[in-house]
Formats: C-alpha cells, structure tokens, sequence
C-alpha cells in the first residue's frame, strides 16, 4: 500500500511505525465554578512553572535550537494571557468542568485566528490549541507519550504531532514523521525540517498503518509505503542505503561552480516560490534565482499583494543575492493555480484560457503594482523580469508598453530603479519556441518552461493522470524545439536557460548540454545533484548524442540512446526502481 | 495620554515571535495600551489580542498610551515595530 501526501522536510527513511494514540474525550461535566476555577489557577501556574523550566533546559543546551525557544516562549506567553484567561472564566462560569472550558476557549481564539484568511496566523491557531490541550491534559492526569526515551528506530504515524512533543522527543532515534495533518509551515514540519527529519504530512488513509510494521518513507516524493513484502523491505533498505551514500557523496556539491567532465562552465541558478527558499539556495552558492514564481505571493491571500508587500520581499532577495541575477517572473496564475482574491471563473481549459499574463494585460491596473514593485526593487541587485505565458508578438509588445509606462511613473516620482532592467520570456508555448529568431529581437533573454512546452506540444494535461504516459520532455517533438529556442538565442547573442523538472532529469540533463545550453534552474533541493551530475557530462559526447537524439522517431527511441551512452557512475544516479515500492 | 502613528514595515508583520516579544515589553509598563488599526484595536498586552488583528507589512497603527509611563512606553513601543526586520 502506498499512500500519497506532502513532502514537508526532505529525505528517505525505512523504520518501524510507532502509531501514536489519540488522547481521551474531554468530558464536560458542570461542576461548581469555584472550585474550577481553582483548580484552574493551579494548572496555569504549574503549566507556567513547566514552561519555564523546558526553557532554562533549552537555553543551556549549547546547540539551542532557536525554533524551538521560540515555540516555547510564545506559548508560556499564551498560557498567560489574559484574553485567553477571560474566555476559560466565561466558559466555567457557565457551568462548564475547568478542562472542558480550557479547550473551548482554545477553540474559539484559534478558530478566529484561522477566519483571518493568513497562512501564517491560520498555523499559530495550531499553537493556542496545543497550549490549550496541554493544559487541559495536565487537569485530566493524562501525559502525552514520552518520546525523550525511545528503545529502537522509530517513524512516527500520527492524526498531528504536537511540536512540544517533538521538541523533547530522542531525535536521533526518529527517523520520520507521518502526520494525516498538517501543511508545509505547520511547525512541525518547521521543526521537524531543522531537525533533518524526513517528514510526510497531509497523508490520509495512515490510520491503515499497524504499530510495529515497517514503513518506508520518501519524503522526497512525499509517499509512505506500508504492509510490505520481504522483497520491497529488502528493496527498501537497498534504496536508504544507497540515499545515504549519495547524499554523502553530494556533500562536496553543496558550494561550488558547476562545470562539465571537460571544463565547460555551467550555470546552475534556482527555482524559488519565497524567501525561505532562497536562503536555501544561497546556501549552496546557486549561480542566481532563476525563476521567482511570484503568485505564490497571491496565493491562499483575502486581498491582493500590495506594491510595499512586493517590494520588500523583491529588495531583500535583491540585495542578498549581492550582483547574482535575480529574475522575477511575473504572476502566472489561473490554470492549476488559482487565485481568490481575484474571483477568477473557473474554466472548462484553465491551460487553455485565461492565465498569466493574458489577466495582466486585460487588467494593467494589477500588473502595473507588480511592475513598479519589482522595478523599484531594481534599484538594490541585479534584478530581472519576465513575462510567463506570451503566446504572439503583440502580447510581448504590449507588456513591455505596460512596464514603460510603470517606469514613466517612477521617473515622476522620482523613485530610483534600473533604467536598462533586463526584460526576459518565458518560452513554454510552441508558436514561441517555433518563432524564438523573431521574439529573441525583443528580449533580453529567454527561459524554457519545460512543463508547459511540453504538455502543449503534446497536448497532454500535466496535471490528468490518464494521460500521463503521453506527457514526456524526451519526446523528440518537444526537443526539436528546445534545441531550436537554444540555437536560436545563441545566434542572438542572448542567454537561455531552461527552468522546469525537465533540467532536474538526468537523462535529459546531458541532451541538453548537447543542444549548448549553458544555464539550468532547478528546485534548491536539486542544486548539489546536478552539479555532479553534470561533472560526469563530457560537452563534446553530449553533443554527438543530441544529434542523434533529434533524428529520433519517438521518446522510447530517445530514452534508449541516451541511456546507452551514459557511463555506469552517472547510471547510479537514475533512481527509477523507487516506484516498486508499495 | 501619549499618540503616535506607526507604519508596520516588516514584511511578514507582526506574527508569532515579534508578537511575544510585544507583549513582553508591553507587559513591563503600567500604562493602558491600545494599538488600532482599521477600526480594529488590538491590546499589545495580549498575544491573542495582537495576533487575531492580524498586524501585516503596511498596516498603519495609532498607538495610545495612558498612564504614569505613557511617554517611555510609547517611546519603547514605536522604536520596537519600527526595528523589526524579517
């Protein structure tokens, strides 16, 4: 069995399940309020004086973690609050049993904060529940289980873990987490990621899972797999084992520049969808951000982004990136990714329709906030823009006279930006790709979106399982035109780099550099991978091997001659046995 | 009674850790606190009260203290939310 749900802290791990039971029922007997009361000033303040002490212990440690101090802190903070405390007296004075009251008002503050519409406060309702759970525990006798002393290996299978629970727990001897809550900026996963614990949330169906079993989790894709054979567990610890190695391999990856077996310098920038990904990347020296997919700032949002929103989060990337490219792509939303604040209709071909930069020209008034948020953020770093989705001439035409016209505005007002910006495309829909000589006149550089290339040259849905099969960056439709868009923009003299899962494949990686291209973007996660995979790559070979895969007849014939050329080393790296599992 | 107008200028506003660390400094003075916002008013005294008012990037509060150290308190409270970075 195989179950499917959110890869929260990245890794891979075989281990058995400790199945975490749920606590018991708060019972809402009435009890007199004076009593209750009094038994609840007894329990905040050993709550309190609990809090406390976890702490000094914590502050002493000398690898602090600072999330955890944080957590800590901010609940001793709730459990004395006096809002909190006037909701808990309204309840008892009503008639209701202390802990009763305790996890009534828990709910009610933490529903408020979750009708706010704000990602980041919805998780903090997190936090008053689990404050006021804790509290209420600590009134009925019951003690969650105690992780600090665990005897074997363990993964744990939970409905949520609570953080506190975590943060004491023997973490050396968990090697991961599966929650069916819980989303990427909860906090244990937050936390769980610090700790390096690979971690799977978001999953139903876990309460399949028996305690003592052996479950193997890949938080890479973000699947369990559980009721195993003797075979898939031995096909499991072969795969840890062999993860393992890797990613001691990759270590020496984490910080340098990428070249190929015969010195050709490489590019190797990264795909980020806020900041926390880009410190990540910074951390492995990425060459520049490649694609800053900005509707994740519009996403899950009850209003729209303001222009100061906007700057700020463009300028700190912008100076942090000190000089490295930092390109901007405007929003592209619709499609699989939609929007509220903007009342989108649904459409029967969201891919088809109306998205990206199709809304920003019927809607300037948008786009214009978000042009003049990134042009002022010019001002700080080598900051780029690009336009997703530019299907003809004219749209391109009609952006740039949409970004003038947000320049002349600045100029007015005199706020300072940089006046010679470089303006990409992304290249992602075929009329572009077969045009690329006549759109590389206008631009100053171009993006390949492998995804959208694909599924429209194919027309394949991407996101439509039944025609999975069909969707595939190998077939050599979709590489006649890749290498088209790349020899195009080399005769122009401007750059092309290709953002999308296909950079991130190593079979097509070294087609790739066959076809000349010089600049890749890829998730943080798979910076280090690709810097060696392409230190196994000879330029020359590379390109003898694109030649004859564009002479192919379909992606069967492609996928074999690749995978004839590539030497045993590189072959280790392609990890295709994982899906057998489960 | 001491008012002045703040501008939230961090980009993640005041969540989680800058909320209780607020409520720390508030919880120091004597003096009555309201911060209002949107005909919202918020107690920095409260971690609950500050977080349901949701205090984003861009925000303008109107801070009023009232008390025997209204003007320190005042003083201590806008230079904190004007300090915050993440």
């Amino acid at each position: 069995m195989k179950l499917v749900g959110i890869a929260a802290s990245f890794g891979k791990a075989a281990a058995e399940a400790m199945v975490l039971s749920a606590p018991p029922e708060i019972d809402a007997d009435r009890k007199d309020p004076r009593g209750e009361k009094e038994r609840l000033m007894t329990a905040v303040q050993d709550g309190i004086k609990n809090l406390s002490l976890e702490l000094d212990e914590s502050k002493k440690k000398i690898e602090g973690n600072s999330a955890k101090l944080e957590m800590l802190e901010m609940h001793r903070t709730i459990l004395n609050d006096y809002v909190f405390r006037k909701g808990i007296d309204g309840y008892i004075e009503q008639g209701y049993c202390a802990s009763s009251s305790v996890m009534r008002a828990a709910e009610d503050q933490a529903a408020t904060l979750e009708n706010l519409g704000d990602s980041f406060l919805s998780e903090r309702a997190q936090d008053i529940r689990e404050v006021g759970r804790r509290l209420a525990y600590s009134m009925e006798g019951f003690s969650e289980p105690d992780l600090s002393h665990l005897e074997k290996n363990v993964i744990l299978v939970a409905e949520s873990l609570s953080p506190a629970l975590l943060s004491v727990a023997d973490c050396g001897r968990i090697k991961g987490i599966l929650t069916r809550r819980g989303s990427r900026t909860s906090h244990v996963a937050i936390l769980a990621s610090g700790l390096g614990i690979p971690t799977v949330v978001g999953c139903a169906g876990i309460e399949k899972i028996r305690d003592g079993e052996l479950v193997f989790l890949d938080a890479e894709k973000g699947t369990a797999s559980f009721s195993l054979s003797e075979q898939e567990k031995e096909r499991a610890k072969e795969i840890i084992a062999l993860y393992e190695q890797q990613k001691a391999d990759l270590k020496k990856y984490q910080a340098c520049e990428a070249f190929t077996a015969d010195r050709k310098r490489i590019r190797v920038l990264c795909n980020i969808m806020d900041t926390s990904m880009a410190e990540k990347s910074l951390k492995y020296s990425a060459d520049g951000i490649g694609l800053f997919r900005t509707e994740f700032l519009y996403m899950d949002k009850p209003r729209l982004p303001s222009e100061a929103e906007q700057v700020a989060v463009y300028r700190s990337l912008a100076v942090n990136w000190k000089g490295k490219p930092v390109t901007i792509r405007t929003i592209d939303i619709g499609g699989d990714k939609p929007v509220e604040s903007l009342h989108l209709e649904a459409e029967k071909n969201a891919f088809l329709g109306y998205r990206a930069i199709r809304i920003c020209l019927d809607r300037p008034e948008i786009f214009l906030i978000q042009l003049r948020a990134i042009l002022r953020a010019s001002a700080f770093g080598n900051v780029q823009i690009m336009f997703p989705m530019i299907s003809n001439i004219s749209e391109l035409q009609q952006a740039k006279s949409i970004l003038e016209e947000a320049k002349k505005q600045l100029r007015a007002e005199n706020q300072p930006f940089n006046e010679k910006i470089p303006i990409g495309m992304m290249v992602e829909i075929p009329s572009t790709a077969i045009l690329s000589d006549k759109f590389a006149a206008l631009v100053d550089f171009f993006s390949i979106g492998s995804n959208d290339l694909t599924q429209y040259v194919l027309a394949a849905d991407r996101t439509n399982q039944k025609v999975a099969s069909i969707y595939n960056h190998l077939d050599p439709g979709v590489l006649r035109l890749i290498e088209l868009t790349i020899r195009n923009s080399r005769e122009a003299g401007i750059p092309c780099s290709l953002c999308g899962e296909m950079a991130g494949d190593p079979l097509a990686l070294s087609l790739l550099i066959g076809f000349g291209l010089e600049k890749f973007s890829v998730n943080p996660g798979r910076i280090p991978l690709i810097r060696n995979l392409l230190s196994l790559i000879d330029f020359k070979r590379a390109q003898t091997v694109a030649d004859q895969a564009l002479k192919q007849s379909s992606s069967k014939g492609v996928a074999d001659l690749v995978n004839g050329t590539l030497s045993k080393e590189y072959r280790n790296w392609l990890q295709d046995g994982d899906d057998l599992i489960g | 009674m001491v008012n002045c107008v703040i501008t939230v200028k961090n980009p993640t506003g005041i969540h989680a850790r800058p909320a209780t660390e607020l409520v720390k400094l508030a919880t120091k003075f004597k003096s009555t606190i309201t911060m209002s916002h949107d005909g919202k008013e918020a107690d920095p005294k409260s971690i609950i009260s500050l977080l349901s008012s949701a205090l984003k990037a861009g925000t303008v509060i109107t801070l009023r203290v009232d008390g025997e150290d209204e003007e320190l308190a005042a003083k201590r409270i806008c230079e904190y939310i004007n300090n915050l970075e993440d």
